[in-house]
Order: C-alpha cells, then sequence, then structure tokens
C-alpha cells in the first residue's frame, strides 16, 4: 500500500515541474523580452541599451536560460513569486487577498455539483430505459453546452438586476457576515456548478449503467433482495471511483469558470485578479497565477489517484 | 467447458454441445439452440430487446442539421440578405426586436441578427484553428511514443500527463498576456493544451499493433516503422480521435467565446458572441436580447458539435 502511494508520488513530481517548465516558458514569448515588458509598451526609444542590461544584470535575467529556470524555481518555492509590475506589491500578497473568495465559488460549486449531479446521474442511470432517464441525459447534455458566463449574465440579469432577489454584483466576506456573503455567493455557485453537476451526472450515469448491466446484479434481482438495497449498493460503490477521478478535472473547468463568473459578479477573487492583470500587462500576477491553478491540478490528481488506490481493491491488487 | 453460472439443466444442452466438441454456427444464436438459455446471451443481444446501441440517434442527426447550418451561414454570410454587422443606425440603439431587425439592435444600433449571423465565422475559425493544432501536434506525439522504446514513450506520455488537465482558458489568458490579444495565438495555444488526450489515444491504438507478426515481418522485409504507422495504427484510431475530437470541439467552441467576452479574441468591431454579449450585458435590462442572442448561438453551436460526437461513439465504438 504505501508502495503504491511512494510510486505515484514519484511519478507525479517529474509531471509538477514539467508544468512549472511549461509556465516559465511563457515569459520568453513576451515580445522584445521580460526587461521591455516590464518597462512598458512605450519605452521602446526611450531607455538606452545600458540601462535595460543595467536591469537585466539586477533581476537575474543575464544568466542562462537553465540557470534563470532554477533560480526562478528556488524563489518560488520560498514564496518569492516576483514583483507585481502594476502595484509592485509581492505577487504572493496580491494573490493571497484573492484565493479565499475563489476558493469558496470553487469548493461550494464542487459540493452542489456533486450532490446534486451525483443524484441525477444515478436516476438517469436507474431509470435508464425510461423516458425520464432519456430525459436528464438529454438535459445534461444541453446543460454540457452552455457557457456558464452566458449563465452567468442571465442569472445576474433575471434575478439580480430584475427581480432584485439576490445581488447582480459585489461581494462579502465570510469574516464579515455569514448571512450576507452566502446571498452574494449564492448566484456565482448555483451557475457554476450547473455544467459541472452535468458533467458529472454523466460520468456517474454511464458508470452504473455499466455496473447494473453486471451478472451480480442480475443474481440479486432473482435471490428478491429488494430494489433500493441494489441500487444503493451500486450506486454507492460504483458513484464513488467517478467522482473521485472527476474532482481535479472539475477543479481545472471551475477555474476557467471562475474567471469568467467572477468578472460578471465582480467577485474579488483570482479570476477578477487575471483579468485586470491582463488588461494592465502585469505579467507576474499572471505567472503567478497560471502556476498556483497548474500546480494546484497536478497535486489534486495526485491526490485522487492515490485515494482511488485505496478505496479500489482491483488497483491494489493490480500494482501489487 | 461447462459454464459455472449455469443454472442446472436448462444450459446443460449448450454446455454438453459444446463439450463434445460440436461447433455451434456463430449465427445460430444459444437461444435457438436450446430454449430458455437467453441468459446465456449478452443484455444487448437477447430477443425482444432493442440494441443498446442505438445507432446515430435522432439528437444527434438533429445536432448535424443545425451544425450544417451554421456552416453554411458561416460560410454564405456575406451573400445573404441581412444587414452589415458594422453598420450603425445610431437612431435605433437598443432597439427591441422590430420586422427589420429581427433581434432588435445593440448598444450602438447595430443589427443583432447579421451580428449573430457573421459571428458564426470567427467561432468557427477558432474551432478550425485549435482543433488542427491539436491534431497536428497530438497524432505525431501519440504515433512517435507508441512505437518508440519504453523510454522515449515514457518520457513523451509524462510530458503529457503535465498539461492533461491544465485548465485551457488559463493558458489562453497566459498566452494572450504574453503575445497580445489575438484568435491564432490563443486557440493555438488551447489546441496545444488539449493535444494531449489525443496522443493517448494513438498511443494505445498504436500499441498492440506494435508487437504484431505482421509488423515484425513487414520491418524485417525493409517497409519503415513510418509506413507502418500511417497504414496500420491510423486507420483503426480514426473512430475514437474523430469522437474525442467532436467532444472538445465543442468546448474550444466555448473557450473562444469565453475569450471574445474578456475582450481577449477577435478585436473589435468584428462581430463576434463572446464579445457581442459582454457589450450587450451592459445594458441588460433595457435589451436582454442582445445579451440572449448570442448565448443561445454559442449553446447551440456547441450543443449541435457535441451531439455529433455522441451520436458517432454510439456508432463507431463496439459495445
Amino acid at each position: 500500500m504505501l508502495r503504491i502511494i511512494l510510486l505515484r508520488v514519484a511519478t507525479s513530481i517529474p509531471t509538477i515541474f514539467l508544468s512549472t517548465i511549461v509556465v516559465f516558458a511563457l515569459r520568453y514569448l513576451l515580445p522584445g523580452g521580460p526587461v521591455e515588458a516590464m518597462l512598458g509598451g512605450g519605452s521602446a526609444g526611450q531607455v538606452s541599451a545600458k540601462q535595460i542590461a543595467a536591469i537585466k544584470a539586477r533581476l537575474g535575467l543575464d544568466a542562462s536560460v537553465p540557470a534563470q529556470y532554477w533560480h526562478w524555481l528556488r524563489s518560488a518555492l520560498h514564496g518569492d513569486l516576483g514583483t507585481s509590475y502594476y502595484s509592485q506589491e509581492p505577487v504572493t500578497t496580491v494573490l493571497g487577498q484573492r484565493v479565499v473568495p475563489s476558493l469558496e465559488l470553487i469548493v461550494g460549486a464542487l459540493v452542489v455539483s456533486i450532490l446534486v449531479g451525483g443524484g441525477l446521474g444515478i436516476l438517469s442511470a436507474i431509470k435508464r430505459d425510461r423516458v425520464s432517464g432519456r430525459v436528464i441525459l438529454l438535459g445534461t447534455g444541453l446543460g454540457l453546452s452552455v457557457p456558464d458566463f452566458w449563465l452567468a449574465t442571465i442569472a445576474a440579469g433575471v434575478l439580480g438586476l430584475t427581480l432584485n432577489i439576490f445581488p447582480a454584483v459585489g461581494f462579502t466576506a465570510i469574516s464579515e457576515d455569514l448571512g450576507r456573503n452566502l446571498h452574494t455567493v449564492t448566484l456565482p455557485i448555483v451557475v457554476l456548478s450547473i455544467v459541472t453537476g452535468c458533467f458529472l451526472a454523466r460520468h456517474i450515469s454511464s458508470a452504473m449503467i455499466s455496473a447494473l448491466e453486471c451478472p451480480y446484479i442480475r443474481t440479486a434481482w432473482a435471490m428478491g433482495v429488494p430494489g433500493w438495497k441494489v441500487y444503493l449498493i451500486c450506486a454507492l460503490r460504483n458513484a464513488v471511483a467517478p467522482v473521485i477521478t472527476f474532482i481535479p478535472l472539475a477543479f481545472a473547468g471551475l477555474v476557467g469558470g471562475t474567471v469568467l463568473v467572477e468578472t460578471i459578479f465582480a467577485i474579488p477573487g483570482l479570476g477578477t485578479e487575471i483579468v485586470t492583470s491582463v488588461t494592465n500587462e502585469d505579467f507576474p500576477v499572471v505567472q503567478g497565477v497560471v502556476l498556483l491553478v497548474g500546480v494546484l491540478v497536478a497535486v489534486l490528481n495526485l491526490l485522487a489517484d492515490v485515494v482511488l488506490a485505496f478505496i479500489d481493491p482491483r488497483m491494489r491488487r493490480a500494482a501489487a | 467447458m461447462p459454464r459455472s453460472d449455469s443454472a442446472g439443466g436448462k444450459d446443460a444442452g449448450l454446455a454438453a454441445a459444446l463439450d463434445a466438441g460440436e461447433t455451434v454456427l456463430p449465427d445460430a444464436t444459444p437461444a435457438e439452440v436450446v430454449p430458455g438459455s437467453q441468459l446465456l446471451l449478452p443484455a444487448w443481444r437477447r430477443p425482444g430487446r432493442e440494441s443498446r446501441t442505438r445507432g446515430f440517434g435522432l439528437a444527434p442527426k438533429i445536432g448535424l442539421v443545425i451544425f450544417a447550418m451554421l456552416l453554411l451561414a458561416s460560410v454564405l454570410a456575406p451573400v445573404l440578405p441581412i444587414d452589415d454587422p458594422l453598420a450603425q443606425t445610431l437612431s435605433l440603439r437598443n432597439a427591441g426586436a422590430s420586422l427589420h431587425h429581427l433581434l432588435g439592435t445593440d448598444l450602438i444600433g447595430r443589427d443583432v441578427f447579421s451580428r449573430v449571423i457573421y459571428g458564426c465565422r470567427s467561432a468557427f475559425e477558432g474551432v478550425a484553428i485549435a482543433v488542427i493544432s491539436m491534431l497536428i501536434l497530438g497524432i505525431p506525439w501519440g504515433l512517435a511514443a507508441g512505437f518508440s522504446a519504453t523510454v522515449v514513450d515514457e518520457i513523451l506520455m509524462r510530458i503529457a500527463d503535465a498539461m492533461l488537465s491544465f485548465p485551457a482558458l488559463i493558458l489562453a489568458i497566459g498566452v494572450v498576456s504574453a503575445l497580445g490579444p489575438s484568435m491564432v495565438h490563443s486557440m493555438v495555444a488551447v489546441g496545444v493544451i488539449s493535444s494531449p488526450a489525443i496522443a493517448r489515444l494513438l498511443r494505445s491504438a498504436a500499441l498492440p499493433v506494435r508487437g504484431a507478426q505482421f509488423v515484425l515481418i513487414a520491418g524485417s522485409l525493409g517497409v519503415s516503422r513510418f509506413r507502418i504507422a500511417v497504414r496500420h495504427v491510423l486507420p483503426n484510431a480514426m473512430a475514437p480521435v474523430l469522437v474525442q475530437t467532436f467532444a472538445v470541439a465543442s468546448y474550444f467552441l466555448i473557450i473562444e467565446a469565453a475569450l471574445g467576452f474578456l475582450g481577449l479574441g477577435v478585436p473589435p468591431p468584428a462581430p463576434s458572441w463572446g464579445q457581442d454579449m459582454a457589450n450587450a450585458y451592459l445594458n441588460f435590462t433595457a435589451n436582454p436580447s442582445a445579451t440572449i442572442a448570442p448565448g443561445l448561438a454559442i449553446t447551440t453551436g456547441a450543443w449541435s458539435i457535441s451531439t455529433i460526437g455522441d451520436g458517432l461513439r454510439s456508432v463507431l465504438v463496439r459495445a
């Protein structure tokens, strides 16, 4: 058991490093180089080459590329992700202020989508030969194709601006007032969980359908096991694996979704931060967010693999 | 040999027949040979129960029709009898639906309906760029990994794993931040980040072929691995690759619209579903249709592409 975990961790470490390399390489796409970008686009003729060279030396940009990568990685591991071009604050400070609202949205959406999407998926598997099952499948197919930012605009517009049930913009932190916080966060979470819920519903549905076709279920029916017990055993056992594999995928998708939903609902999270940083050409912050997201997704994948290895006896036996 | 789950006398006939070495012809189903043995058959072969894979399906057919219509609209847009999408009628800003403007006008008086039709162009252009870059990178990658030695294969697959669940939108935003707003750059980045899935599919199609005897013989006769890859692996791999491509293409459409929504896509005033939606949202209470229409277009486009993928999967992938 421990061997499996260590093996998975060992094979994931290079993966995580590779994603950091991808993020690091982004800065070399900057036209003109990182220093010119830092000084701003209009400084082309005004700053002498000597000054640029001096800045490069000060920032350590005159070293070789692998050395720069190593330096950047080391400081990143120590919590130093650079300084924002726009606000001159350390990137970690900027990101730290913004992480909590985003996490609230993402975790909330995950919970809601697991509960609702999971329930719908199990239902559609049970009713797979009936109209209701097919209707659920069609509905989830449609839900997957709906762009979440469109739903957000409609929800904010109709429920927020027109009917005034929920606030269309704004955010109250948990530390200030839990009630108002939940009030401001409901619409974004609902919108985010629609797409992820449909995704999960389909996964669970197909996992359960293939489980329900197995001979042992037929034996259970024949032995007179009550219906709800058969479904419960099938549902619980076979829904766990897809949910665990689904969580890192959903997290990645939700991060993309929060970028837009936060912008629409004006929630001060990582999403609005990355958008304003792109508009302000504040590259270190963008790079910081991309790095954070990439590493988080890789770590979540690793955790999901380990948990699956614990739960699924087949994988344990296969690895042994 | 007798099946371990045979329930006694009913199946004894078939089991005994097989034991005795009699061949049971493939199209003589056991149900015909031995009455009451339908339970031996898989669920989808039992008499009186329709096939599990229901063919292409009604929803995918509808999706195909809609997709074809949208493609036609994007190609034929200039010759259709609709308004110029860039023409502004400033006296009619945020107007509601009328006979002339079927879906009303947007905040500077442009016809929403024609902007939705013209928006198909940038949407499909974005999807095409992303799909092409995904396939150009993914297919050789997977083939190379499938036909290479273990070490090279392992390295290539590790790189694939690193990129596998990276959120495409975030990377596209990162690329735009470095290179400036440009649909080509961002959609190429999106395609590149989605290529590991295709690489994996091709690798798993290549692995069983790699050890086959005919491949060893062909190799010893001097046939290059490239030729084997193209002639024998690619045709088998096309089915899952096609299904996967349609599934992600709908996602690419949404990403293209999302980038447009954030102002990071096609530069204005070109018609783009996402950007039009963002502009119209500022006036949502006054003119909801200008926000709803582009969104409906995105939903319809994405749904048609993904149902085509569903239909292809039920036809191409053997149960």
